[in-house]
């Protein structure tokens, strides 16, 4: 049962991460591979608030979501110079630069050793006893993180955004100020990745540099593509085949050292699929992703 | 200090090579093809593998040979099946994502991840000159990589294949006109390309051993040197290699080599951002508003 309930947790933050990384990379057409370097932010800066000042969840979440924004405006200004597979590369470095960072400010964030012993978390003077109560609070976020994405791209905001994604030079002539509205989404989103950060660090209670790779970047980027860009169900559904993939390899008797490097296999082959196949109409016939024809501008 | 001088030039022969072999790629095919990361890495695991039955000569010129049939294949199974159907950049560079996710991890089943040292016993033995100390390795290794470069310009500039790779990457539509065969050339870019990249990981690996994800690595140091000396244009991808060595070379002497990871990729967003073009390339791609 606590095995099941550990599962859980995994999916919901595997779902956090996936859908807003969506909001960017569905919605306004930036496939960003920062995402678990802002999502390692907010882990670390949980971590270090609760380890050295013990603060509460009310404190530490917001404290995690203000650093990760403010570390993903800062860095907009220079990564939203660029578009498509130049923006990829972009967040690539911005990934790496952060990752290096966690494994290597040994003052601040102990580098290879991580940080261990963090508290349970604490929420308005109520700590949280087990896991099925960090379950309980995990689903919570996720629901609300759910109701906001939906509603976002049901408002007026989100067809702004599809419109971006389609024609920046488009919704810039029709009085859009699209260099704002990017920047905010990018910030927008990396906030919502230290959420599940956040959660995460508390319910470990350990954390290292290697929870936060230019490959998990990749593994959830892969979730939001074998998801459905845009499909929020979809992504939710993935995220839970991709963390269960692993136990039912474990169930049919793989050893585990083979199924972590057969999982990578099974998503990247999917990944390979899915977009070979087309990402730029789903069953509905609407448009995914923007086709801009490779051009030569001489 | 000449230690690091030659240290610095050590490594921007390698970072040149590599840079040339994806540039070679990503001109004509005009997407960033992340496999080739796997490439690299598959053309020097496979030098040790089949240096057990071959000496090390012929086990690494088969190697290049079958690293290059990687390379087309994923022309050949995924690439061409979607550029028939017209997808957008970004679509190929994700797929090219997951290719590189299972060759890395197909590596990694066969090898296991630990460093393994491809390193040879006979390396030359050690030369010193003017206060740096080098082995004979270091100078073979710098002469292939020169001779590989210089020889793939040589084939640019003269041959009928070189010529049409070349229309290729400078205007598609134009070079189709004049009966080039697209399909055929990009067939042969990802051949050159990928056995000159496995060349590079193989040079690289002789010298420092190899993990399954070093290609990624040295790639990146690749596309590095390319961006920030522009694409297409070999002088500047060697001044680019120069600067990323420099950088790397002087942060470790200066400071910590901890950090020289993190200073490599805040120059890649610096010309990212500020020069896309590189400080010598001509006109590629176009940054929006």
């Amino acid at each position: 049962m606590d095995y099941l309930i550990h599962l859980l947790i995994l999916v919901c933050i595997y779902t956090m991460l996936a859908q807003s990384l969506s909001l960017g990379a569905g919605f306004t057409g930036m496939v960003s591979l920062a995402h678990a370097g802002f999502w390692g932010v907010g882990a670390y800066t949980a971590a270090i608030l609760a380890t050295r000042y013990d603060a509460p969840l009310q404190v530490s979440m917001p404290a995690a979501m203000v650093c990760s924004g403010a570390l993903a405006a800062t860095v907009s200004f220079a990564v939203l110079r660029t578009i498509e597979d130049y923006f990829i590369v972009c967040t690539l470095g911005i990934q790496v630069i952060l990752f290096s960072f966690m494994n290597n400010a040994m003052d601040l964030t102990r580098g290879p050793l991580g940080i261990a012993g963090i508290p349970p978390a604490s929420l308005f003077g109520r700590e949280l006893k087990d896991g099925l109560e960090y379950l309980m609070l995990t689903a919570a976020v996720t629901t609300l993180l759910w109701l906001l994405m939906r509603n976002i791209s049901r408002s007026g905001f989100g067809r702004i955004l599809l419109t971006i994604q389609e024609d920046e030079l488009f919704a810039a002539s029709a009085g859009r100020n699209v260099r704002r509205i990017k920047t905010w989404v990018f910030t927008f989103s990396a906030m919502l990745a230290s959420v599940p950060g956040v959660l995460y660090a508390h319910y470990f209670s350990y954390i290292d540099p290697t929870s936060f790779t230019v490959a998990e970047s990749i593994f959830i980027l892969s979730i939001v593509i074998i998801g459905g860009v845009r499909q929020l169900k979809g992504i939710f559904l993935a995220a839970a085949f991709m963390v269960l993939l692993p136990e039912l390899l474990r169930f049919i008797g793989i050893p585990d050292n083979l199924a972590a490097h057969l999982r990578q296999i099974v998503y990247g082959v999917l990944l390979v699929v899915v977009t070979a196949r087309g990402l730029r109409r789903n069953s509905a016939g609407q448009k995914l992703m923007v086709n801009t024809p490779p051009q030569n501008v001489n | 200090m000449t230690q690091v001088v030659f240290n610095i030039i050590f490594s921007s022969c390698i970072y040149l090579l590599v840079a040339q072999s994806y540039a070679l790629i990503y001109t004509t095919a005009r997407f960033f093809h992340i496999a080739h990361a796997a490439v690299i890495a598959l053309g020097a695991y496979g030098s040790l593998w089949l240096s057990e039955f071959l000496p090390f000569g012929p086990a690494a010129l088969l190697a290049v040979g079958l690293a290059a049939m990687v390379g087309l294949g994923c022309e050949l199974t995924v690439y061409r099946s979607m550029r028939n159907k017209q997808q957008p950049n970004l679509a190929f560079l994700i797929a090219s994502l997951g290719i590189y996710v299972v060759l890395q991890n197909l590596v990694s089943l066969a090898a296991g991840d630990e460093l393994v040292n491809i390193f040879r016993p006979d390396n030359g033995g050690r030369y010193h000159w003017l206060g740096a100390s080098f082995s004979g390795l270091q100078l073979v290794t710098m002469g292939i990589a020169l001779i590989l470069v210089s020889a793939l310009l040589l084939y640019l500039q003269f041959t009928a294949g070189g010529k049409s790779l070349r229309a290729l990457s400078e205007n598609p539509m134009l070079a189709e006109v004049y009966g080039v065969s697209a399909a055929g050339t990009l067939r042969l870019g990802f051949i050159m390309g990928s056995a000159l990249g496995a060349a590079g990981g193989i040079l690289y690996g002789l010298n420092t051993g190899i993990t399954p994800t070093f290609g990624f690595q040295l790639l990146l140091y690749g596309v590095v040197a390319m961006i920030v000396g522009g694409v297409g244009s070999t002088i500047g991808m060697a001044g680019g290699a120069l600067l990323l060595a420099t950088l790397q070379h002087l942060t470790a002497y200066l400071g910590d080599t901890r950090w020289t990871d993190a200073m490599t990729y805040t120059l890649l967003i610096l010309f990212l951002a500020w020069r896309p073009l590189g400080f010598a390339g001509r006109r590629l791609k176009k940054v929006s508003l």
